[in-house]
């Protein structure tokens, strides 16, 4: 802050009529260098503390602000600062402004004094709206007088509410000041132009707030009187701010209209009546209200009103009433809307029972989770099922072990809630179970729970030993099964395993491996599957299938890096004993965002059984560099522009190009 | 006489939002509030502002079949016409007669409030002409969707919510990340607990240039540049200062808004107001860059926690949130990291704050104009988080700390600050 240079305490900064000097600079930068650097004293000046620095800077700036011969760009920033700084000071100076020829430094001048904390900027206000003659000027000074609450203004503000051009501007300033004379002018007013109503009511908020018992006379005579709903509405959450006792009746009367706004506003303001008072109303007129009105209301009851909630939602007469409560039983309730949410959802009746479902996954409470336990594990098979899904939906794994015992229930709907169930959130725990039960009844949807529990083991090693173990007793229908379950856990000591299953005598485990191999997660699984590839003696069928699988691992995988996913392609390509299986592992290599990959797939340009398949990979391959390799991209595309590639590549290419120069 | 124990306003305010804040939290807006025989299957729209920003809202609400787009409104003649016709054209699209010319366009927004058969308004002006324009359409029985920061003053979003409130208005602020799933979860990690105690968030606003001083212009042929200033100081028209642009144009400008912390602030501080559970509260300091040394824009709540704004320190993400277990890191594009990185994907417990899901913004808005049900940005909320970009705008003019009573809603000791908290209007302009 070197233009910073103050001299003493109270005084201008020295450097300030310098910079007030540049204000009209002709060059644009250094007059708003300028503005910046007054702005910043002006700034400074008014911090808690420095008065006399404020009284000393504002006086200096009022009195160039009224000097004729500084230009008007000059004073209006000058005016400016004294908006923000000025007060008692700045009062002469900005009440001569107000006189000015020049309208925007009148108008400016009239915004600083409206700012102004000082009571005699009012005065100068009121001398300059007693001579105005002009609409405009005269709403703005009018505003202003309102703005400051200013009581000795009242008569001569009232004047204006004759005229039309005026009038709102007059209304709004009387509404607020709100003292007797002003509200008795509006009242009068209000006689003969039914839009000052609006202007009653800020009015009565003005003195509601500080006190005046007179606000709810005015909310009710709006409230009963012949008044748009919008009106109603306003005055009626103004009496709810008054405590009165006449509220819920008026709140009552709201609830018959059918404007929305003005029913959304009843709503809000029964929740400001004390709290006794509103549970006696709601338990006895409730059921009196039109249904709508009843949606709403039961949509914005909060936990003290559970049980008037689950009374709506059991034995409301309107389905979208009942529906509304249960929604509202999933935010407020607790174990004792828990029953209540059961049956409904049980019903499978559409929207209800969906509420009811939503409700029963995000209800809280200390005994939610024990009372959704205990209908999980004994109650009618309807109600077991939906316990089931609102416990899995719920994640509660301490419900696992009720979901293994569930799967094992007679009832069909029961077993299959909680296998999906064990699906959605079986653990390691239940590994075992599943395990059992899959060798008692060979279930397809068992098998599919516990490849899914399967998948997200920690301890990957120990599951793959028990499950090895499994397979070692297991009957010969099973085992397959099992070497497809330790695939889904994955990982390291699985693939081992799976791997030296490849090579069983048994022809089922044998296919089962190959197969499991053939759908492996991680790229790990590559190599041997292109050593059954590359096997001569091995079946058709499976060299054909470890080709795709590595093809689908190297277009997949995340994890290995580009070269080594190159290198598997390549080896794949060679391996493969069928043009088909070539052009997989080929197109596979489009999807390696790398530099390896494309001159992997330019080598291919000469072989005429690939090269149309190289083409396209080359422009798949293209299109995931072009941002990250801008060159190796357009690179490609060259070389497919200008190689010996049937009409359809180079029509691909063309559209490629012709995306490109668009994006 | 004197009542015996009178109510402000802010406390009526703070109860009808507080209920509903506890009540009315669906995972899903209750689809039946009002029943399948609701009047206001179709919203009848008005759209305020037609420039850079209300593009996308207009195909939007032309594209629906509950929403009839009825009147356009700006003071641009070449753009409201042109929006007129578009509007009208997608509507003789979907017509079998392959005509209609129903929708208006009018320079005026009054002319739109005025209306009887209009429901519901889009106000997408700039910010200075926010609070006019959504006071008196709420005071006409209309809903209203106004873009972000939803005032030009704090004193403005405090009308606009007691309007709201009092009228029984629908009112939504386009602060639309509360409708992104990465910024929600991002927010129920924080609010859960998942990373500790958050002491400290980064936020990036960006910067625009500075303000400056523009040479005068011929204001171009059916342009009522007037009624575009509207409320704020007069100066020479200059296509530079009504420009609408992400870069620059009026949004650079004081006078228009709070420049980046009207404009990004309203987005990212409106997610640090959700994720620490202070949409009805605020900071209570703010700290300039520049003073005593201060390297970020900081604002600091009750409990300790700072937010600096524009700290390098975000690893490309927009907001972080760090914590005494934890991180939060969370951008547009749905990008969510978090530390421990588990936690993005956890899903939480029954028993755990679940936060209000809305999946659209404006969807969301017209749904609840359907309901009567609280959209996830109601006007108490795009209020507070408007104030905490209008006070950071006022500590960098003044360039000094505000302290900042967030309960009763007053700059602490300092006079001249205070002055700020709203700006006289240029006559004939006022909220009414």
């Amino acid at each position: 802050m070197a233009f910073l240079q103050l001299t003493s305490w109270g005084q201008v900064p020295e450097n300030t009529d310098a910079i007030i000097g540049k204000l009209s600079a002709e060059n644009e930068e250094a007059r708003f260098e300028a503005q910046m650097q007054l702005q910043e004293i002006a700034s400074n000046s008014s911090r808690p503390g420095a008065e006399l620095e404020r009284i000393a800077l504002a006086t200096h700036l009022a009195a160039k602000a009224t000097d004729p011969s500084l230009p008007k760009t000059t004073r209006s920033w000058l005016i400016r600062q004294l908006e923000y700084i000025g007060s008692t000071e700045s009062i002469p100076a900005l009440t001569s402004l107000l006189e000015d020829r020049d309208l925007e430094l009148k108008e400016s001048a009239r915004r600083a004094l409206e700012k102004n904390n000082a009571p005699e900027s009012s005065e100068s206000l009121r001398a300059a709206l007693e001579k105005a003659v002009d609409p405009v000027w005269i709403k703005g000074l009018v505003h202003a007088l309102g703005e400051k609450k200013d009581s000795e203004a009242v008569n001569l503000i009232s004047g204006h509410l004759e005229n039309k051009n005026t009038f709102e501007a007059a209304a709004l300033a009387l509404s607020q000041i709100a003292d007797g004379v002003a509200m008795r002018k509006l009242q009068r007013a209000s006689r003969q132009n039914p839009d000052a109503v609006m202007f009653m009511l800020n009015a009565a908020d003005v003195m509601q707030a500080r006190g005046d018992a007179g606000a709810s006379g005015i909310y009710r005579r709006v409230f009963t009187g012949n008044y748009g709903p919008q009106y109603k509405a306003s005055a009626l959450a103004g009496l709810a701010m008054t405590h009165s006792r006449q509220t819920l009746g008026m709140i009552s009367q709201a609830f018959k209209f059918s404007d929305i706004h003005l029913l959304q506003t009843a709503v809000n303001s029964l929740s400001y009546v004390e709290p006794k008072r509103k549970k006696q109303y709601l338990n006895r007129q409730l059921q009196n209200l039109p249904s709508r009105a009843r949606r709403m209301i039961v949509s914005s009851l909060d936990a003290n009103y559970e049980n008037l909630i689950i009374q709506l939602s059991e034995s409301d007469p309107d389905s979208s009433v009942r529906q509304s409560a249960l929604e509202s039983l999933g935010e407020v309730g607790s174990a004792d809307s828990v029953p209540a949410l059961l049956k409904a959802a049980a019903k499978k009746n559409g929207e209800e029972s969906a509420a009811a479902e939503s409700s029963l996954t995000r209800i809280s409470g200390d005994s939610v989770d024990s009372s959704l336990l205990a209908t999980a594990a004994d109650g009618t098979p309807e109600l077991r099922s939906v316990a089931i899904n609102a416990l899995a939906a719920r994640h509660d794994e301490k419900a696992l072990s009720v979901f293994l015992e569930a799967a094992k229930a007679s009832d069909a709907t029961v077993k299959s809630a909680a296998l999906n169930a064990l699906t959605e959130i079986g653990s390691e725990t239940e590994v075992k179970g599943l395990s059992d039960l899959y060798q008692n009844t060979q279930s397809s949807q068992v098998l599919a729970a516990l490849k899914a529990v399967a998948g997200r083991v920690e301890n990957q090693s120990a599951v793959v030993e028990f499950l090895t173990g499994e397979i070692a007793t297991a009957e010969a229908k099973a085992q397959g099964a099992f070497v497809e379950v330790i695939g889904a856990v994955g990982g390291k000591s699985a693939l081992k395993t799976v791997v030296d299953f490849s090579g069983s005598q048994s022809k089922d485990i044998r296919d089962r491996s190959i197969r499991t191999l053939c759908d492996w997660k991680e790229f790990t699984a590559a190599k041997p599957l292109l050593t059954i590839a590359r096997d001569s003696e091995a079946e058709r069928v499976h060299r054909i299938l470890a080709v795709r699988g590595i093809a689908r691992l190297v277009r997949n995988s995340t994890e290995a890096k580009p070269e080594n996913r190159v290198e598997f392609a390549l080896a794949a390509i060679t391996a493969a004993t069928r043009p088909e299986e070539k052009k997989q592992a080929l197109s596979a290599l489009g999807a390696v965002a790398h530099r390896s990959a494309a001159n992997a797939i330019k080598s291919f340009a000469k072989n005429p059984e690939l090269r149309d398949e190289a083409g396209l990979a080359a422009i798949s391959l293209a299109k995931s560099l072009f941002r990250s390799d801008r060159e190796t991209a357009n690179d490609l595309m060259t070389w497919v522009r200008e190689g010996d590639f049937s009409d359809t590549v180079k029509s691909n290419a063309q559209q490629r190009e012709g995306r490109g120069r668009r994006r | 006489m004197k009542l015996s124990n009178p109510t402000t306003r802010r406390q009526f305010l703070k109860a009808t939002s507080a209920t509903a804040a506890a009540c009315a939290f669906p995972t899903i807006i209750p689809s039946t509030v009002l029943g399948s025989n609701a009047p206001s299957n179709r919203v009848n729209m008005g759209l305020i502002g037609l420039g850079l920003m209300m593009g996308g809202h207009q195909r939007t609400m032309t594209n629906r079949e509950d929403v009839q787009v009825m009147a356009v409104c700006d003071v641009d003649t070449r753009k409201r016409e042109r929006s007129r016709d578009q509007v009208n054209q997608a509507y003789s699209n979907r017509k079998s007669s392959g005509t209609y010319k129903g929708c208006v366009a009018y320079n005026e927004y009054e002319k739109i409030v005025d209306r009887d058969d209009i429901d519901a308004v889009m106000v997408i002006t700039p910010d200075h002409w926010h609070a006019t324009i959504s006071i008196a359409a709420m005071k006409k029985g209309k809903d209203v969707y106004v873009q972000k920061p939803m005032t030009l003053t704090i004193r403005e979003g405090q009308m606009m919510s007691e309007v709201a409130n009092r009228y029984g208005a629908i009112l939504q602020v386009g602060s639309q990340q509360r409708s992104n799933h990465a910024f929600r979860k991002a927010c129920e990690i924080v609010r859960n607990g998942w990373i500790g105690n958050v002491h400290t968030i980064y936020a990036g606003l960006g910067r625009f240039a500075p303000p400056t001083v523009l040479p005068q212009q011929k204001i171009p042929e059916g342009f009522d540049y007037d009624r575009w200033l509207g409320p704020t100081p007069w100066f020479p028209y200059n296509e530079e200062r009504v420009k609408g642009n992400y870069g620059g144009g009026w949004r650079r400008f004081w006078d228009y808004g709070s420049r980046k912390n009207g404009d990004w602030g309203a987005h990212h501080f409106d997610i640090i107001q959700w994720a620490l559970g202070m949409d009805h509260s605020g900071p209570v300091e703010f700290i300039p860059v520049g003073y005593k040394g201060q390297e970020y824009q900081t604002h600091i709540y009750a409990n300790g926690t700072k937010v600096f704004r524009d700290h390098p320190r975000r690893n490309g993400h927009m907001i972080q949130f760090i914590g005494t277990e934890g991180e939060v890191l969370v951008s547009r594009g749905d990008r969510l990291e978090t530390t421990p990185a588990a936690l993005k994907d956890k899903p939480l417990d029954p028993g755990e704050i679940h936060l209000y899901e809305s999946r659209e913004h404006q969807d969301n808005w017209i749904q609840c104009i359907k309901t009567r049900t609280r959209p996830i940005c109601p006007t108490e909320i795009g209020h507070r988080t408007a104030t905490i970009c209008h006070l950071s705008g006022i500590a960098e003019r003044l360039k000094r700390p505000l302290q900042w009573d967030p309960a009763k809603e007053v700059i602490i000791g300092d006079e001249a600050a205070s002055r700020w908290i709203d700006r006289p209007r240029r006559a004939p302009y006022y909220i009414a």
